[in-house]
């Protein structure tokens, strides 16, 4: 038996995606449960929605500038 | 919503928000408008009622507030000098009646106005004798009791007319509005109201420090659907605080509303002095000038004006007066954009024919604003408009209804009424923003046997801890308050076993 | 231009419109007045014109700035209302001179037509417009004959607001310098023509210019012993009796001069009179006559202001031509050009008018008026959508002139449609109209007649053959009435100018639908064709039922988790084609052909991406057409796509973008597209705007984009409906398609399927991304077996006839190996393009006959 604490991510498998292409980057993942569910460690969540809101932002078209 | 596929549309499933709400559910929902006076009288201690009871105009103030049925039941037994048999009251109400009776005596007990005496067929009804008393009296009008406040007798050299009064309210309410809205150049209110409206969870902290502000704070999701809602609600709400805040406080509750009641039985225009008042209503007095419900000239003045704001504050009638005699240049009064002034248009175009900074200050939370006309405000809805609005706690359901409730009469020949594509987008910049949801809490991993991990699982389901597991890779999540419980359980059971 | 000294010392580059609007008013008119009556050439070099004021594409392309949009000085509220502001239809910003127009008023119909002629549309949509003033719009004003103080007087009666100080000095600025000269050919001779001798003076004391002329008498100049030269003068144009055909005015005219035979001397001014009154009355059947918009935005009355007007001239010499229009430009007095073809005796008339039958509608006629509003041809460019009936406006035009024309398209396919066109509506005779294309080099015979041709075919200046260069020769030899520029839009600004120094043409007609350019060369087209002479509103021409009404969709479709993966991994263009072959997006549009084919719709889709095109295609067994399709191929899928009610769907790359007529398509799916060209996605859907039932009840055609989720490419589709959407279209969101997971056959369903179409992605070349190179033959199905089958299957039937059995096989024939569960070797028949199914030349094998002779009893059953 082990236990881990951490920070259960649920998300759509797109974003999931994304999120294990940043974990490349810098790794948080502590466990990839499923195709819509990870483990990550705590102190990271904060920096890894900031690093997947700029990259869902690239994808935007905005006309404010 | 439904799934449509008729020949002239797409085979598309319209974009879902979360399950529709009316406008008046939602704002129950953000707590605008859920508790009463009524509610706050009702869980008021007896000995509370019946001290309030003392002052006439705290008894006539409480029989407006409640249904008219049972102002009929009050007015029946006022002069009579004895118990009112329940048959007698029967005999003349029909079927239906019957419930709306028993609603109102309910009521009325609640209230410690009313008893009920005896069983069965003799069952009598009884008048609070205070309550009795002080009704008989406000009717009368007779006594000393000063509780309809005393009008100076002497006579003010600095009169002020209705006129004045009413504007006076409408800025000073305003202010409040607009600061919360953090409308450009907007006065901060003094403390007390911004404890008030932090304590209301109308706003609240942010981080970021706008350029000169003061203080920090910032609208909350309730304090938009507050902006929604008529002057009356808003300022009932904000007096429940205030209430609330009251007994925190340890002033005295049954001066505290005796004051509410007196403000209520007032005359518009009329000037009254501040001689006999007791100091917690001294000290109310100086916080609703703050909220624009009493003029004074100065702060060491003894004597006061109650606006509109108060006078109305037991009536139905409107508290601020809607048209104003400031708009001069815009010609169209606030009436006429009351039918409705915002144009939404499905290239996100937003004009809002309107000359109120207070509606542009509203509609600064969500739009991201172009350019002002006289009579016209341009904008667009963009997205980062609605992820600043959506930050802040609005939701797009909140943005949708405000849009729709003050469309344009141009726009009701649409159906539906604003444009769809830009409705479903707000909700789907909304969607976006939850695409990624968290929760902390322990994986539970290399159970030993089947046994072990289904013995867990089935603990954690009961708990209501459980939000993920995997049969079978034998992983289970439970959230952070599980972890302890669930922790103890594997001890106690698989352990040992 | 005038506040020039201040602004173009320190500040940015270019300023905009808005910054100079900025500058304080009364010095800008001083300085105005002053470089008017003095030389102006001194202080403006080409480089200083353009920093002074014409604002580059921008103002048509991209959208204002947001940074210049700061709320706060953009409040105008100190701006007094008018007391009667409530019935009055706009507001003027001063800062930018945006206008904002109340769709709803009751004079907003008026005020549209007044607005289209002097200001920029920017956006359209249901209740509030707004335009932009710039200095190409007025330009365009001055050139349909609007005179400043007209422009100012009107603007002034609709505006809420008074006119700000900035718009008006911005008005008479550019109105001061533009379209007060024009260049007209007249007896073949060029001349600089002005009503304004001042003017010309100034033009000729210019260094070029004044060289360039040609001094008609020697004595003249002795006469005036000085140096002011007498110019030569004369009456101003009008429109006089020149009637355009198609319009009621032709009927009535037409009656009248057969009332008046008799009396010969049936005077013209009566004539003229009774044909104004007729077309007033039905320019603006409510108004009243005397209206001041009637008068100001019926063009013929507004030529009538200045019928006294003396116009002044000078020649200059043909050689000089492009240096003196150059040197105009440069110095801030672009010429306007006006053919006065009715005195033109030296070209031939060409026998030509359209068919008593044809009729124009309204708002061609509309856009022909300000062409001919002075009784000659201007050039310039007229803006209708796609379906309007541009065609029918340029043969109008032709038949108006009534001299030699060439029309150049962008296809060979446009080529032989305008050619058709031309035999359908007018009475040209068909040895007067002839093609210049790669396949056939014909001239007409007669004196004058009509060449169609391609734009490269002209401009081409590579090595061309003996027959295409004696053509070549014909053409430039010529000197023509009318050049009429189709799509003129999409030619590279570089082509234009070898077709233009090539062709000597009186008058010059751009026709377009989407004046929007991504290739920031907009001005170009002003000062290469004209100004823009008229741009129609879409959704108005929607509401009339002339253009069908589209229900646009953007479906979302989420990437497979695999595709996704590879798609965060690729960095090379491959990227694109993993979004454009996502199996979720295979799966909504095979479920959208099923859908719409089921509803009776004739579906075109659309794929820039060749490689997904035919992957596509061939996967959902359909016909399509790409750059390597061979003439033949084409015109045969199309005629089936048009006739055969078996073939429901076909698949066009970017060929099909522009001039490919399908009047039968109903339904536009689009599943890969170039980037995010605004312009592309409104030609797009132009393909259906013409839909033949657009006027049956509650009829709507549909238009979808297909978009993987979380790629750029959805950045790239919210960029390309931007026109559109200002249009007034509204494009809706789908994120899902009921019933899409339970579609009977739905292809890549399963994950070992969608992983073995990621992998032949990954196998494809880099080059197989490009959008561009769709010239290339059809890899996909050849030398998989398919080449063999051709000739096979081939056979000389009817085009109804054999594709229908054909499909109709093999649909059954692709079911049979599904249940077989032998893919792969089922795998060559069932990829194998639909195209090679169509009718061939060689005989057929006899069961493949037998099997087609069923089919079709099938099919007549």
């Amino acid at each position: 038996m082990k236990a881990y604490k951490g920070v259960l991510l649920t998300c759509d498998p797109a974003v999931k995606q994304l999120i294990l292409s940043i974990d490349e980057r810098l790794r948080f993942i502590i466990m990839d449960l499923d195709e819509t569910h990870l483990l990550v460690s705590p102190d990271k969540v904060e920096w890894m929605r900031a690093e997947l809101e700029t990259e869902l932002e690239k994808n935007t078209y905005t006309l404010d500038a | 919503m439904s799934t449509v596929a008729t020949p002239s549309q797409h085979p598309a499933k319209s974009i879902e928000s979360d399950p529709t709400l009316s406008f008046s559910e939602q704002s129950r929902a953000a707590g605008i408008g859920a508790e009463t006076i009524n509610d706050f009288l009702n869980r008021q201690p007896r000995s509370v009622l019946i001290r309030l009871y003392e002052k006439p105009a705290s008894c006539l103030a409480i029989f407006r507030l409640v249904p008219m049925l049972a102002r009929q039941l009050i007015m029946q037994m006022l002069f009579l000098d004895g118990p009112l048999p329940v048959e007698d009251v029967l005999s003349w109400m029909s079927k239906e009646g019957k419930r709306e009776y028993e609603d109102c005596v309910e009521r009325l007990t609640k209230l410690s106005i009313l008893a009920i005496r005896g069983q069965g067929i003799k069952q009598t009804l009884i008048l609070n004798g205070v309550f009795t008393e002080g009704m008989r009296r406000a009717l009368t009008g007779g006594g000393d009791h000063r509780s309809f406040g005393v009008p100076c007798d002497t006579e003010d050299k600095n009169a002020v007319g209705v006129g004045f009064l009413d504007e006076y309210a409408r800025t000073k309410w305003e202010t409040i509005l607009h600061y919360m809205v953090g409308s450009e150049g907007s006065v901060v209110p003094r403390e007390p109201v911004l404890y008030l409206l932090r304590r209301s969870d109308l706003m609240k902290k942010t981080n970021e420090t706008s350029g000169g502000r003061t203080s920090s704070l910032g609208i909350t999701s309730r304090g938009f659907q507050f902006l929604l809602e008529d002057v009356n609600t808003q300022l009932w709400h904000l007096l429940l605080q205030y209430l609330d805040m009251a007994e925190e406080r340890n002033m005295d509750l049954v001066e505290v509303l005796g004051f509410l009641f007196m403000l209520g039985s007032l005359e518009l225009g009329r000037d009254y002095s501040t001689e006999d008042l007791p100091e917690t209503q001294l000290h109310m007095l100086e916080d609703f000038r703050d909220y624009g419900l009493i003029y004074q000239r100065k702060a060491s003045s003894r004597r006061f004006y109650p606006t509109r704001l108060a006078t109305t504050l037991t009536s139905n009638a409107s508290p601020l007066l809607t048209t104003t005699t400031t708009t001069s240049s815009s010609g169209g009064t606030e009436q006429e954009e009351e039918r409705g002034y915002v144009i939404l248009e499905t290239n996100y175009r937003l004009y809002a024919y309107t000359s109120s900074p207070l509606r542009v200050a509203v509609l600064n939370l969500f739009v991201s604003l172009k350019a002002r006309f006289p009579n016209l405000v341009i904008g667009s809805i963009t997205r980062e408009s609605v992820k600043s609005a959506l930050s802040n706690g609005i939701s797009a359901e909140q943005i949708i209804t405000y849009l729709t409730h003050h469309a344009h009469p141009q726009m009701q020949r649409n159906d539906p009424l604003l444009p769809v594509t830009v409705s479903d987008q707000i909700r789907l910049w909304e969607r976006e923003k939850n695409r990624v949801l968290q929760e902390s809490g322990s994986l539970f991993t290399e159970f030993s046997s089947q046994a072990d991990y289904q013995q867990v699982l089935t603990y954690s389901q009961q708990l209501r801890v459980l939000r993920w597991n995997d049969d079978q890779r034998r992983m289970i999540f439970v959230t952070e308050q599980g972890n302890e419980p669930v922790r103890d359980f594997i001890r106690r059971r698989v352990v040992q076993s | 231009m005038a506040s020039n000294g201040a602004d173009h010392g320190g500040s940015a580059k270019r300023p905009r419109l808005m910054v100079k609007l900025k500058q304080p008013a009364s010095s800008s008119r001083a300085s105005a007045a002053a470089s008017l009556s003095s030389s102006r050439q001194p202080s403006l070099s080409r480089d200083d014109y353009e920093e002074e004021g014409l604002p580059l594409e921008d103002d048509y392309v991209a959208r204002p700035n947001d940074a210049e949009y700061r709320f706060h000085s953009r409040d105008f509220t100190k701006m007094p209302l008018k007391l009667d502001h409530a019935s009055r239809p706009l507001w003027i910003s001063p800062d930018d001179g945006h206008i904002i127009l109340e769709g709803f008023s009751p004079l907003a119909e008026q005020a549209q037509d007044f607005l289209i002629a002097i200001a920029e549309p920017v956006s359209r949509p249901a209740f509030i417009h707004e335009y932009k003033l710039t200095p190409y719009s007025l330009y365009a004003a001055v050139s349909v004959g609007l005179q400043p103080n007209d422009i100012i007087e009107v603007l002034n009666r609709l505006s809420k607001v008074p006119v700000p100080e900035t718009v008006l000095d911005f008005i008479r600025e550019y109105t001061a310098s533009f379209g007060k000269i024009k260049l007209v050919l007249k007896q073949n001779k060029y001349f600089v023509e002005s009503a304004h001798p001042e003017i010309l003076q100034t033009l000729l004391r210019d260094e070029v210019i004044g060289a360039a002329r040609v001094r008609e008498d020697p004595s003249a100049q002795s006469n005036k012993n000085g140096r002011m030269e007498v110019l030569g003068k004369a009456q101003a144009p009008t429109r006089g009796d020149l009637v355009i055909p198609g319009t009621e005015s032709a009927a009535k005219k037409a009656q009248q001069s057969v009332a008046a035979t008799n009396g010969a001397a049936a005077s013209r001014p009566g004539a003229s009179a009774t044909g104004k009154a007729a077309e007033s009355a039905q320019a603006a059947p409510r108004a009243d006559e005397a209206d001041l918009f009637s008068a100001i935005i019926g063009v013929d009355e507004a030529d009538e202001l200045d019928e006294d007007d003396t116009v002044h001239s000078f020649e200059i010499a043909e050689e000089y031509i492009e240096q003196v229009k150059k040197r105009c430009n440069e110095i801030g007095y672009p010429m306007l050009e006006e053919y006065d073809f009715r005195n033109d005796q030296l070209n031939a008339d060409l026998e030509i008018d359209l068919k008593p039958i044809t009729h124009i509608r309204p708002y061609q006629e509309k856009s022909l008026a300000k062409m001919f509003g002075n009784g000659r041809a201007r050039s310039g460019i007229i803006v209708l959508p796609c379906g309007a009936g541009k065609t029918l406006v340029g043969i109008t035009a032709a038949c108006t002139i009534k001299k030699s024309c060439l029309v150049l398209c962008t296809s060979s396919v446009s080529v032989y449609q305008w050619r058709q066109q031309f035999l359908q509506w007018s009475n040209i005779q068909d040895n007067q109209i002839s093609v210049f294309t790669a396949d056939q080099k014909e001239k007409f015979s007669g004196a004058s007649g009509i060449v169609v041709s391609t734009y490269s075919m002209v401009a081409n200046t590579g090595k061309r053959s003996h027959t295409s260069q004696k053509m070549m020769n014909f053409l430039e030899s010529r000197e023509w009435g009318f050049i009429l520029l189709d799509e003129v839009h999409v030619v590279p600004a570089s082509m234009f100018r070898r077709v233009l120094t090539k062709i000597k043409a009186h008058s010059k007609l751009g026709l377009t639908a989407t004046l929007v350019r991504e290739d920031e060369k907009i001005d170009e087209l002003n000062f290469l064709v004209g100004p823009k002479l008229y741009e129609a509103n879409w959704m108005d021409l929607a509401a009339k039922g002339h253009i069908a009404t589209v229900q646009c969709a953007e479906v979302w479709c989420p990437m497979t988790p695999e595709f996704y993966r590879e798609y965060l991994r690729e960095k090379s263009r491959k990227k694109m084609l993993l979004y454009c072959m996502n199996p979720k997006k295979f799966q909504a549009a095979q479920f959208l052909i099923d859908y719409h084919e089921n509803r009776g719709d004739k579906i075109i889709v659309f794929s820039d991406n060749v490689y997904a095109l035919e992957a596509y295609a061939i996967k959902l067994r359909k016909l399509y057409i790409h750059g390597g399709t061979p003439q033949v191929e084409r015109m045969r899928i199309l005629q089936n796509f048009q006739h055969n009610p078996l073939v429901n769907t076909i698949f066009l790359s970017k060929v099909g973008d522009t001039s490919i007529d399908l009047p039968e398509a109903t339904c536009l799916i689009q599943i890969s597209s170039h980037f995010g060209s605004r312009r592309q996605e409104a030609q797009r859907l132009g393909r259906i705007l013409r839909a033949k039932r657009r006027n049956d009840e509650g009829f709507n055609a549909f238009f979808y984009s297909l978009v993987s989720k979380d790629t750029s490419e959805m950045f790239y589709s919210t960029k390309r409906q931007q026109f559109l959407i200002d249009q007034g279209y509204a494009f809706r969101v789908i994120t899902h398609l009921v019933g899409q997971e339970d579609m009977p056959g739905l292809v890549y369903k399963s994950q070992a399927e969608q992983i073995e179409l990621l992998q032949s992605v990954l196998i494809a070349n880099e080059s197989d991304a490009d959008l561009g190179s769709d010239m290339r033959g059809s890899e996909w199905a050849d030398g998989s077996g398919a080449g063999r089958q051709r000739r096979i299957v081939g056979s000389g039937g009817q085009q109804s006839r054999i594709p229908s059995g054909v499909a109709k096989a093999q649909r059954t024939m692709g079911s049979l190996n599904a249940l077989s569960g032998a893919q792969h070797m089922s795998y060559i028949e069932r990829n194998r393009s639909m195209n090679k199914t169509l009718a061939k030349d060689q005989p057929r094998h006899k069961a493949f006959q037998k099997r087609a002779a069923n089919a079709k009893k099938r099919v007549e059953d």
